[in-house]
């Protein structure tokens, strides 16, 4: 038997990708519809066939987990997006590697 | 008035930089941060969320640690960017060479018939099996068409050794060849010594040949996973042991292990077999899901989680067997660890990314047909011809190489873009593994929440450094494996 939950998440604080990216770690727990209304995110969570009520529930917290994590890796990554590819740009500068345009 | 400033004078009073880096839970109340070429760190959420933040404090304990480790920076330091720049560049810097490692198939005729194996034939007819002068040419053609300045040639079987001819033709070949070019040639028979001679070795001594052997364990574990007529293979392995390293040298003769069902309960007998036998290090390791492992349904026998018992138990063995002064170490791990605390890359085909498939080793089967790597052409055994590249006889090397089944392979595989893989704090020391996905999910990237070869890796990931993080000595033994490769 599926279980299910609705999970809701103000717009201000998550953002849509961090959803996704939480939820898409979690896959093999459940499946997930997401949806944007208003100012909220809501993640319709459906267990996976086979998973436990207590599996269910462990995917949950781990989930509301997750999206916190994701909402800090994107703001670390796109404050570090530019020095990545100068970092990049460093190691390769003289492999021979680049073509000139 | 002092001669000397105080020290606020040295001390930085300015607003650190982030460095790229990626962040996982690592246990209950820490956090893993890996830079972008795996130096590690361990941080409290609430920590991680003041370095985010920018507001961990210049005196803070970790801050030293964010500094040297190239997570954080100060604006007016130029060096931390050319450092981790030059560290990036050691990392990757076996990509330019492109392939160096290429596997000859001169034969699918094996003496064994062991259950797990994917490709060998119980046949006597060298037609249909053997790789013939006018393949082996030809592909000697496309090795030499290889930037790497190192190349090993490996002759791989079934049993390679019933085509010995091929292997003295290649060799010989090779080395007329490279007479011009002056490459690194290195020379390496897969055989599981049951057939080896004087007249072989003799040949062996000549040219410099290692011989990379298997031994799966005490001798009844070993006869049952590789059965061959006169049930004696065990007995033939150490014969043949004992003869190769007195012809070659003790150290010119390796071997593996395949871990099956009947492994699981006897990993300090296997590593004590090969302490017998006069190793000095063991690969535990795990079947594979191709070809005929699937078909008699051995590889379905144990999952990840009952073969990482099986590794825990042998590692931890390895580890006090160190301590009390035997040298001995596990070779799965050892890759790790060099990926772990230096900034090389060992160059470990299942842990490169970009994935090996074809550019780190390329596979010449006994029939002609190129396939990206060993796994696929045991796919192929089994039918999927998804990694055959082409055929040495009808297409060119710029055909093979450039192929779109081995460029969509890298490319889609690639996991500093893949799902998950990218935002893993753990890619650094992983590998994009293509084929395995593909064998298990038909998948080029797979779904890694579903993946055994993510569950294994993370699991071993995470047990070294636990082991690491919790025991000084162990740390300490384990610098030495990583600086070993």
């Amino acid at each position: 038997m599926s279980e299910q939950i609705k999970l809701e998440f103000d717009i201000q604080v998550y953002s849509i990708e961090a959803a996704q990216k939480a939820a898409y770690r979690l896959l093999n727990y459940f499946t997930i519809d997401i949806q944007s209304k208003s100012n909220q995110i809501i993640c319709t969570l459906n267990s996976n066939q086979g998973i436990t009520k207590e599996g269910f529930d462990f995917a949950i917290q781990e989930f509301k987990k997750n999206i916190l994590d994701e909402e800090l890796r994107i703001k670390i990554r796109k404050e570090t997006e530019p020095l990545r590819n100068l970092v990049l740009g460093v190691a390769f500068s003289r492999t021979g590697l680049q073509q000139n345009e | 008035m002092s001669k000397f400033h105080g020290i606020e004078k040295y001390q930085k009073v300015k607003e650190y930089k982030l460095l790229p880096f990626k962040f996982d839970r690592y246990d209950q109340h820490r956090y893993i941060l890996t830079n972008l070429i795996g130096e590690y760190h361990f941080l409290s959420r609430e920590k991680l969320q003041l370095l985010a933040d920018k507001k961990l404090p210049n005196d803070d304990l970790d801050i030293p640690y964010l500094r040297s480790k190239h997570f954080i920076y100060y604006e007016d330091e130029k060096a931390p960017i050319e450092l981790l720049g030059l560290k990036v560049r050691t990392k990757y810097s076996r990509l330019p060479n492109f392939t160096s490692l290429h596997i000859f198939v001169v034969s699918l005729r094996c003496d064994h018939s062991c259950p797990y194996c994917q490709v060998s034939r119980q046949s006597e007819d060298k037609a249909a099996f053997d790789m013939t002068e006018e393949i082996a040419n030809k592909a000697l053609e496309f090795v030499f068409r290889s930037p790497s300045p190192a190349i090993k040639i490996e002759f791989q079987g079934g049993e390679p050794l019933l085509n010995f001819e091929i292997i003295k033709y290649v060799v010989i070949r090779a080395k007329e060849i490279n007479l011009k070019l002056n490459r690194d040639l290195e020379f390496v028979i897969a055989t599981t010594l049951s057939l080896i001679t004087d007249e072989i070795l003799e040949f062996c001594k000549g040219h410099s040949i290692i011989l990379s052997s298997s031994l799966d364990g005490p001798e009844d574990l070993h006869n049952s996973n590789r059965p061959r007529p006169g049930k004696n293979s065990h007995q033939k392995f150490v014969e043949g042991l004992q003869k190769a390293r007195s012809s070659l040298g003790f150290d010119r003769v390796s071997a593996l292990m395949t871990t099956t069902e009947g492994s699981l309960t006897r990993v300090k007998e296997i590593i004590d077999e090969y302490i017998r036998l006069g190793f000095d290090g063991v690969f535990l390791r795990q079947l594979s899901p191709y070809g005929f492992a699937i078909k008699t349904k051995k590889y379905n026998a144990y999952q990840s989680d009952r073969w990482f018992e099986f590794y825990k138990e042998g590692l931890n063995y390895i580890i006090e067997l160190n301590k009390s002064g035997f040298r001995f170490i596990e070779h799965y791990t050892s890759v790790v660890l060099a990926k772990m605390l230096t900034s090389n890359d060992p160059g470990y085909v299942d842990l490169m990314n970009p994935s090996g498939a074809g550019i780190a080793a390329i596979v010449f089967n006994y029939n002609g047909y190129v396939y990206a790597s060993d796994e696929s052409r045991m796919l192929a055994e089994m039918g999927d011809e998804t990694f055959r590249l082409g055929h040495i006889l009808e297409n060119s090397y710029e055909e093979i190489i450039l192929s779109d089944k081995l460029i969509d392979a890298l490319d889609e595989s690639f996991t500093l873009s893949s799902p998950m893989c990218s935002d893993c704090s753990y890619e650094q020391f992983c590998g994009a593994e293509p084929v395995f996905h593909y064998a298990t999910q038909k998948d080029l990237i797979g779904r890694k929440p579903e993946s055994e070869f993510c569950k294994k890796n993370m699991n071993i990931f995470k047990y070294i450094l636990q082991l690491m993080e919790s025991d000084p000595k162990t740390k300490e033994i384990f610098l030495g494996w990583a600086n070993r490769c």
